[in-house]
């Protein structure tokens, strides 16, 4: 036990290089800009770039950082940056001001800890407000629909990672770590219907609105394709997976023709 | 006298041609399942020029890709599942469903050596057990509504495991990580062929008659063309009574539509009757299965369906049939099932 043979330790790692080699040869990596806000909820990002899941996926990530939503959301409109990890409320208020922002995925969501909160529900909804979304941003062709996919899965095994390894996945950004008593709660499934709450909490559906005006702003399909992804990849055994796939709502694949057609997606996991 | 039938061959063509395209077009996005072969006759046997409206087929791989295009105006009417019409109105997309294509079709599969444990019509031999399932699929639903209906709490009693696709539910049965698998047609006879799994029951069993796939449009096409879309329906009643009548047609044009094996869709169609294709709208089965939906607690915000169900359509379709061969059997039938589900 514990005896690992030089020559097959080797080879094995030969073998991976040229993999990797391979794999790098055959698909540029795809550069996108992410921003974030500086706090704990955008974690995911920060952990999908510490660990090198962006990578995985095909793409090259820089992370810019923002000191708040109303700046981010300046960059996303004026093109400077392609995404942004912003907070929830402030997000759904551009979106209502006719920002055609696409939120993509969740993030984190600080979860109110004080005794006298439990008896004043504003708290949560002020931290569900400040809750963190990744968006893209309005005129941004180059972010099509495998892009979007990829950046999902790095944001999902960011999670996945958290879930199962928390010290390990803590220590490649302890900056971001939470504080002591402080809780915060990782999901990356954009959530519709909870979107659709403080949506309808800030009073943003006006009367000419159409009646899917805000469900034509939240791309779940990319966040359960990405899922689908992963779970044909690594099986449906990880707890943490599972999880993710039972609160997930996503339109069920129906035919044999679908079986694995998000396999064929180049690069990245298979 | 070649000149002269040469001539009328001639006009013939032309008058064909200008009849054609003179008529109301329909952009119809289906999946590829056996039960949805209504479509395939209703074109092949020339049923949809017919009755006034020149109807292009197209075959989506998903029923998600199929409502989004149906939603980015690329289709005029689909056939996408109950459920995925179900969340896109729900979440705010102005759809109507106007007919339906498949009632029943879901099987549940297991390997050989544990049909023993499973037999019998009681669904108690499922309690503690472990159940692959696509989720949100038809099988999903229903068989927790035919559970609820039975008074188990599957809740707590049955384990599900869901997966991301029919193929893996396939694979874990198999394996033997799961005891049972919810799977829809042709799967378990792909099962059945390939991996030699049985089906341990078909969900019809256990809740006859259940809603499958339905035919939806958008709701501002249906008041803006409303003409072409009772020929379409129309069409498809007529294609309902040639598979009634014409089995063996039936299964040809079936299987050309869709290069399945022959035998699988004759033993699907025919002698297991694991579905049924017919076009009735089943209004209250589609109100039944958004409650089974709201019960499993996939969405916890209700909303009016029924107001994004409209059976006129249908019926006004199936008495203009009725009215020009008033003794068909078929067509009657069909009258009568109309009353009892809508």
């Amino acid at each position: 036990m514990g005896l690992v043979k030089p020559g097959i330790s080797a080879l094995t790692v030969l073998a991976a290089l040229f993999v990797l080699v391979g794999n790098a040869q055959a698909q540029p990596m795809r550069s996108l800009r992410l921003g974030y806000l500086e706090r704990s909820g955008s974690a995911l990002c920060l952990l999908a770039a510490a660990h090198g899941f962006f990578r995985e996926e095909g793409l090259e990530v820089a992370l810019i950082p923002f000191p708040d939503t109303a700046s981010g959301e300046a960059a996303l409109v004026a093109g400077k940056i392609d995404l942004g990890a912003f907070a929830v409320g402030a997000t759904l208020q551009a979106v209502a001001g006719g920002r055609k922002f696409r939120i993509i995925t969740g993030g984190g969501t600080e979860q109110s800890s004080g005794l006298l909160d439990e008896l004043d529900p504003s708290a949560q909804q002020g931290l569900d407000d400040r809750g963190i979304v990744v968006v893209a941003g309005e005129g941004t062709d180059a972010l099509d629909k495998t892009c979007l996919i990829k950046l999902a899965a790095a944001l999902i095994k960011a999670d996945l990672l958290l879930e199962n390894k928390p010290s390990r996945a803590w220590s490649g950004i302890v900056g971001y770590r939470p504080e002591t008593g402080q809780l915060v709660h990782f999901n990356p499934n954009p959530d519709y219907w909870h979107l659709a709450e403080v949506w309808k909490r800030l009073g943003l559906q006006a009367k000419e609105m159409p009646r899917d005006y805000l469900s034509n702003h939240v791309y779940e399909e990319i966040y359960c394709d990405a899922l689908d992804r992963l779970v044909l990849a690594q099986g449906a055994d990880d707890p943490a997976l599972q999880k993710l796939v039972h609160k997930a709502i996503c339109v069920p694949n129906c035919c044999p023709a679908n079986s694995g057609k998000l396999l064929a997606i180049q690069g990245g996991s298979p | 006298m070649k000149r002269i039938i040469s001539l009328l061959l001639m006009l013939t063509a032309i008058a064909g041609t200008c009849y054609g395209a003179n008529l109301p077009k329909l952009r119809v996005g289906y999946v590829p399942e056996p039960a949805h072969g209504l479509y395939f006759v209703a074109k092949e046997k020339g049923y949809f020029k017919e009755e006034g409206v020149d109807v292009e087929l197209f075959q989506f791989g998903s029923a998600s890709e199929g409502m989004a295009a149906l939603k980015a105006d690329k289709l005029d009417v689909g056939t996408f599942g109950t459920t995925a019409p179900l969340l896109f109105i729900s979440k705010g997309s102005e759809f109507t469903f106007i007919g339906g294509m498949m009632i029943g079709g879901q099987a549940i599969i297991a390997r050989p050596e544990r049909l023993a444990e499973l037999s019998g019509k009681n669904l108690k031999v499922y309690k503690g057990k472990k159940i692959g399932l696509v989720k949100l699929s038809t099988g999903d639903v229903i068989f927790k509504g035919a559970l609820k209906k039975a008074g188990i709490d599957y809740k707590k009693d049955v384990t599900f495991v869901e997966f991301g696709s029919v193929a893996s539910v396939v694979e874990a049965v198999n394996k033997g990580s799961v005891d049972a698998g919810l799977v829809y047609p042709p799967h378990f006879s792909l099962a059945e062929k390939n991996h030699g799994l049985k089906v341990a029951h078909y969900v019809e069993d256990f809740y006859p008659g259940y809603t499958c796939c339905r035919i939806v449009a958008p709701t501002k096409l249906l008041n803006t063309n409303a003409d072409a879309y009772q020929r379409f329906l129309s069409a498809l009643i007529r294609a309902y009574r040639f598979y009634k009548t014409n089995p063996e047609e039936t299964v040809k044009i079936y299987t050309k539509a869709l290069k399945i094996d022959e035998d699988i869709i004759r033993n699907e169609t025919y002698v297991k009757k694991v579905a049924e294709s017919n076009p009735d709208p089943l209004r209250k089965g589609i109100l039944d299965f958004w409650q089974h939906v709201r019960d499993a607690g996939y969405i916890s915000q209700d909303y009016p369906i029924d107001q994004h169900i409209n059976t006129s359509f249908y019926k006004q379709a199936l008495d203009g049939i009725i009215k020009r061969e008033p003794k068909d059997k078929v067509y009657q039938q069909m009258l009568a099932f109309y009353k009892k589900n809508n």
